[in-house]
């Protein structure tokens, strides 16, 4: 996974990331990231333990000084790596984290989408709401406009690229993030999906969050 | 160590064989350290350059199963003999066996929770000379086991060699006055730095709630220190490492933008009489403040230690209280400051850390350190006039 | 008596057949987004 990273000037800057991630019954997923580049930050790890409606539980890995750190999750609002991405627009999205509205059918591109209006449920959401576009034919994300707390039209996300893997799920390959406020943006590409490779969970806990490379 | 280096050395001899696989990273930096004030001692300086350089080799083998790693350290220091060292920070095999580890060779581990000092952190010997924070740590060789369990983490350590922690030489700054001389170190154990440590450790989280408990009984990582006369006249000091045993426990509660902190330590062996320590507190976090992406972090920690009545511990009844800005911008601007406070003395200690990322592999990063008013029978007293600050670019690949 | 009979009969029936509420068509949309992604079990290294 990679975020390109790009300021009001033009400036790019490159994120290297790794993710795997583990579906949970009846609660969030457990999520392992590894940072590559920056290359001050290689080795830097995050595991997170999502929550259908509480707090997530998040331990981060610094290598450097070979220390674990529960963190507080509350600060999800807040920018993931510098980008345009906050981190809960990365967490996994569970049904249960909003209360929705049906707005409107409508075209979006070649295809016809549901228009749907969602509202986070934890008052720490940066958001106050977002308008999601889902195709009405497969129910995939197309685009998503991000409102902050003062209610007014914060970012754009714009999914492109779907593949269909195992015939079933579809995920697209790049998600790009615009800030209307700043002018900033960050594309961020996923390649190399796996799904079913065996996972546990017991790949999921502070020993491989130590040891993931 | 010198043995140790090269057992490190035959270890990683096999490593050429696998050469395309072996992944290299690390940094190379280069220090710049300014003393604010006149020199206590006529031998030292106003400022020091120094040139350091920490590569890590990586091979990973069987799915990630077998992992080795051989990270040495450098740096050469413009003056300061004993800061112009070399370390192997890491060399060490770790083999995984579904909710097993085992670790053999030179290592590093990291034991809790709070920020201004660190009492249950006891695996690995400081590498004083690096940095007076103590953050700083020389590679220790051991064998290690490590298991995974529905209630909890379990980690054992065998470890067989001692590391000495290394002092500022005659020339060096920041450094005592009278300097510590490491070449007359004693030992409690016969068998000085082969005597056998050992050390237990469990951690498991409940909910919000983290907890770790450690037991460590072997050579003492923190030295006494014996005035001595050497036959030039000069005073010392040397080294003394008792025998000691310690329990710790380290715990975090993470109440939302709430963590609370504690670590408290039981010790024997250390001087006269058995003592306790601790450092309590907690950090709050303001999230993204005045309406920008910025977290600003507020620290509060109480640090205590029963032995007041002597002068072995300069944080016996202390106040730190510090400050974590955190821009959250594409170039990871952060900033600490600190200051510890004496509750009854005048003593005080200011800490400041910033860091930022320029393009893509460069890191810049300032720190501060000034000791202000520190008493008399504080012992932290000789470092009095030894502020300074240090700038440092790394460049990382 | 029969009227309202049948008028309460019809206030039984008719919601569902007349359609849901906004609020209720949009978590049946997120409901049925969700069940198409889930059991993928694991998605491991990018």
């Amino acid at each position: 996974m990679t975020m390109l990273l790009r300021n009001a000037h033009g400036e790019e800057s490159l994120r290297y990331m790794r993710t795997r991630a583990l579906e949970v019954e009846n609660d969030g997923d457990k999520t392992l990231m590894v940072f590559d580049r920056p290359r001050d930050v290689k080795g830097t790890a995050l595991l997170t333990f999502s929550h259908k409606t509480e707090l997530d539980d998040q331990w981060l890995y610094l290598p450097a000084l070979k220390r674990v750190k529960r963190i507080a999750s509350k600060n999800k609002s807040g920018p993931f790596m510098g980008s345009e991405f906050a981190f809960e627009d990365l967490a996994s999205q569970e049904v249960e984290k909003y209360t929705y509205k049906y707005l409107r059918d409508e075209a979006c591109g070649d295809l016809q989408c549901f228009v749907i209006e969602r509202y986070p449920v934890d008052p720490n959401s940066g958001y106050t709401r977002q308008m999601v576009w889902l195709d009405k034919q497969e129910y995939r994300p197309q685009k998503i406009d991000y409102y902050d707390r003062k209610n007014s039209l914060l970012k754009t996300l714009e999914f492109s690229k779907y593949s269909q893997y195992l015939d079933r799920y579809w995920r697209a390959a790049d998600m790009f993030m615009s800030n209307h406020q700043t002018a900033k943006t960050t594309l961020l590409s996923w390649s190399n999906y796996q799904f079913r490779v065996g996972l546990k969970d017991s790949d999921f806990n502070r020993n491989s969050l130590k040891r993931i490379r | 160590m010198r043995l140790r280096g090269l057992t490190a050395m035959l270890l990683f001899a096999a490593l050429p064989v696998f050469a395309d696989d072996v992944e290299i990273s690390g940094y190379v930096s280069a220090q710049n350290r300014y003393f604010v004030q006149q020199e206590l001692d006529s031998r030292q300086h106003g400022n020091y350059v120094s040139l350091a350089a920490e590569p890590e080799f990586y091979l990973e083998k069987n799915a990630g199963n077998d992992v080795f790693r051989f990270k040495p350290f450098v740096r050469l220091d413009q003056y300061d003999s004993k800061r112009t060292h070399a370390d192997v920070r890491e060399a060490s095999w770790l083999h995984v066996s579904g909710n097993s580890e085992w670790l053999v060779g030179v290592s590093k581990e990291y034991w809790g929770v709070t920020e201004s000092v660190h009492l249950v952190d006891i695996i690995n010997q400081t590498d004083l000379v690096e940095n007076p924070d103590g953050e700083q740590k020389l590679g220790q060789p051991m064998l290690k086991f490590s298991t995974v369990q529905d209630w909890g983490i379990v980690d054992l350590f065998v470890m067989p060699w001692f590391r000495e922690r290394t002092f500022a030489g005659k020339e060096g700054r920041p450094r005592s006055s009278p300097r510590v001389d490491s070449s007359l170190t004693e030992y409690d154990s016969g068998s000085e730095q082969h005597h056998v440590d050992v050390a237990a450790r469990w951690i498991n989280s409940y909910g919000d709630w983290d907890i770790g408990l450690s037991g460590f009984y072997g050579t003492s990582r923190d030295p006494d220190f014996i005035p001595k006369v050497k036959s030039s006249g000069e005073v010392v000091l040397a080294p003394f490492y008792p025998v000691i045993g310690q329990i710790g426990l380290d715990i975090q509660a993470t109440k939302g933008d709430w963590l609370w902190k504690l670590e408290t330590i039981y010790r024997n062996g250390q001087g006269e009489e058995n003592y306790i320590a601790a450092d309590a507190g907690f950090e709050y976090t303001l999230v993204g403040v005045a309406g920008t992406q910025a977290d600003v972090g507020l620290l509060l920690e109480y640090l205590y230690d029963d032995r007041s009545k002597s002068i072995v511990s300069p944080f016996d009844d202390d106040i730190f209280a510090g400050m974590r800005l955190t821009l959250n911008d594409a170039q990871s601007t952060e900033l600490l400051f600190g200051v510890v406070q004496d509750r009854h003395e005048s003593s005080r200690f200011f800490n400041l850390e910033a860091s930022r990322r320029l393009g893509e592999s460069f890191v810049l990063s300032i720190q501060g350190r000034f000791w202000n008013n520190i008493a008399r029978d504080d012992p932290l007293y000789s470092l009095r006039d030894d502020d300074y600050i240090e700038i440092d670019l790394k460049r990382y690949f | 008596m029969k009227y309202s009979l049948i008028a309460s009969l019809l206030i039984l029936i008719l919601p569902p057949a007349w359609g849901q509420t906004p609020e209720e068509h949009g978590l049946q949309i997120a409901q049925e987004a969700d069940r198409r992604d889930t059991g993928f079990n694991d998605l491991p290294p990018t």
